[in-house]
């Protein structure tokens, strides 16, 4: 059944990205009553689960567009020189990630994925919460395999920064 | 070897580098500190987020999606009930209406109610003949659009017994290819349009 099958994934990432639960909860409901409704549509030589996820993204642009969301918009592509972070080698400040307990390093990305901006947050929460291939949010997003991977090293990248801010 | 960039280093930790790729880094790695510390904070950065707690789902979760698919459209339940609403206070309001006109005027109710009925006729009549008009009107047009058309397909005819069929097919050509430049230029300018709104 395809609401079983897909309620996990589906919940962890609207989840992520409307930050709130119960909001979550109806948001996810809403996706699925999408899907049945335009089943018509769905072409099987597709992975199931990026339609559903394309479906869920629109959604979550609509969303955040009614609702008028000051940070860059999801959808809208990132300016070049944003887009291009140059080739970076590890730097010589010493890393506060290690001092960390698992626990607390655990919670303290929690609290920062929410603060990435919505077009990285999206990719990474696919990426290393719903366990996506990059060909798949290539294909959801309409992007290059180039620009998605490079996306999601300036989230993790940024995530990392984050950890390392003072609280 | 220079010190690692950190997206291949990423790759390296999500095991998307070849087998010989990544003995290439472990070698760097076991000689190079600064890489080894970057690799650790990272490892232990992507372990956290790869063991972050699922979103947890409520139980009754699917069967409440099932339900809201299973059930009915109750929209439109709610717009008749709506219109059954806006007609009964329309009539309650027409009522009061000329309940007040007769008591202001002192006029007899039914004679209003009559009185209305008949001006309610009239306007019906004129509305109907206005209709007529204007559907004569249209029929007039269509006429003259057709034959505009007629004598343009004729002149079109003449034009084309006078050029050559080469001439010809690099007209089409040249019209298929400015209709579509159109098109495009019009898309493109409706794009920016919505995305300058948003």
């Amino acid at each position: 059944m395809i609401v079983q099958r897909y309620q996990q994934p589906l919940l962890n990432y609207i989840g992520r990205m409307v930050r709130e639960r119960e909001l979550a909860l109806d948001f996810s409901q809403e996706v699925f009553l999408k899907v049945y409704a335009s089943l018509g549509s769905y072409r099987p030589q597709y992975k199931f689960s990026t339609w559903l996820f394309k479906i869920a993204s629109n959604a979550v642009i609509d969303f955040w567009r009614k609702k008028k969301v000051s940070t860059f918009s999801i959808d809208q592509q990132p300016d070049e020189a944003e887009d291009h972070v140059p080739v970076q080698v590890p730097d010589e400040s010493p890393s506060i990630i290690r001092q960390f307990e698992f626990r607390e390093l655990r919670e303290k990305i929690d609290a920062a994925i929410d603060q990435l901006p919505p077009a990285l947050r999206e990719l990474f929460v696919w990426r290393h919460i719903n366990g996506l291939s990059y060909e798949e949010m290539a294909e959801i997003k309409g992007l290059p395999l180039g620009t998605v991977k490079n996306r999601i090293f300036q989230a993790k990248e940024m995530l990392k920064r984050l950890l390392e801010e003072p609280a | 070897m220079s010190c690692l960039n950190l997206e291949r280093l990423y790759s390296y930790l999500e095991r998307e580098l070849s087998a010989a790729e990544s003995r290439d880094i472990e070698s760097h790695l076991a000689a190079c500190p600064k890489c080894r510390a970057a690799v650790e904070e990272r490892r232990r950065m992507l372990e956290a987020i790869e063991t972050l707690p699922a979103f947890e789902v409520p139980p009754d979760f699917s069967r409440s999606v099932m339900s809201r698919i299973a059930a009915p459209p109750a929209k439109a339940k709610v717009s008749f009930v709506r219109w059954l609403a806006v007609a009964a206070a329309g009539f309650l309001g027409l009522v009061t209406l000329f309940s007040l006109i007769a008591l202001v005027t002192g006029q007899n109710l039914s004679l209003l109610f009559i009185r209305f009925n008949q001006g309610l006729w009239s306007a019906v009549q004129e509305a109907a003949l206005a209709l007529a008009k204007f559907g004569k009107f249209a029929v007039l047009f269509l006429k003259v659009v057709r034959q505009l058309l007629g004598e343009l397909l004729e002149s079109l005819g003449v034009f084309a017994s006078l050029i050559s069929p080469e001439i010809q097919v690099i007209f089409i050509f040249a019209s298929l290819l400015l209709i579509l430049a159109g098109g495009f230029l019009w898309r493109r300018k409706f794009s920016v349009e919505k995305r300058h709104e948003n």
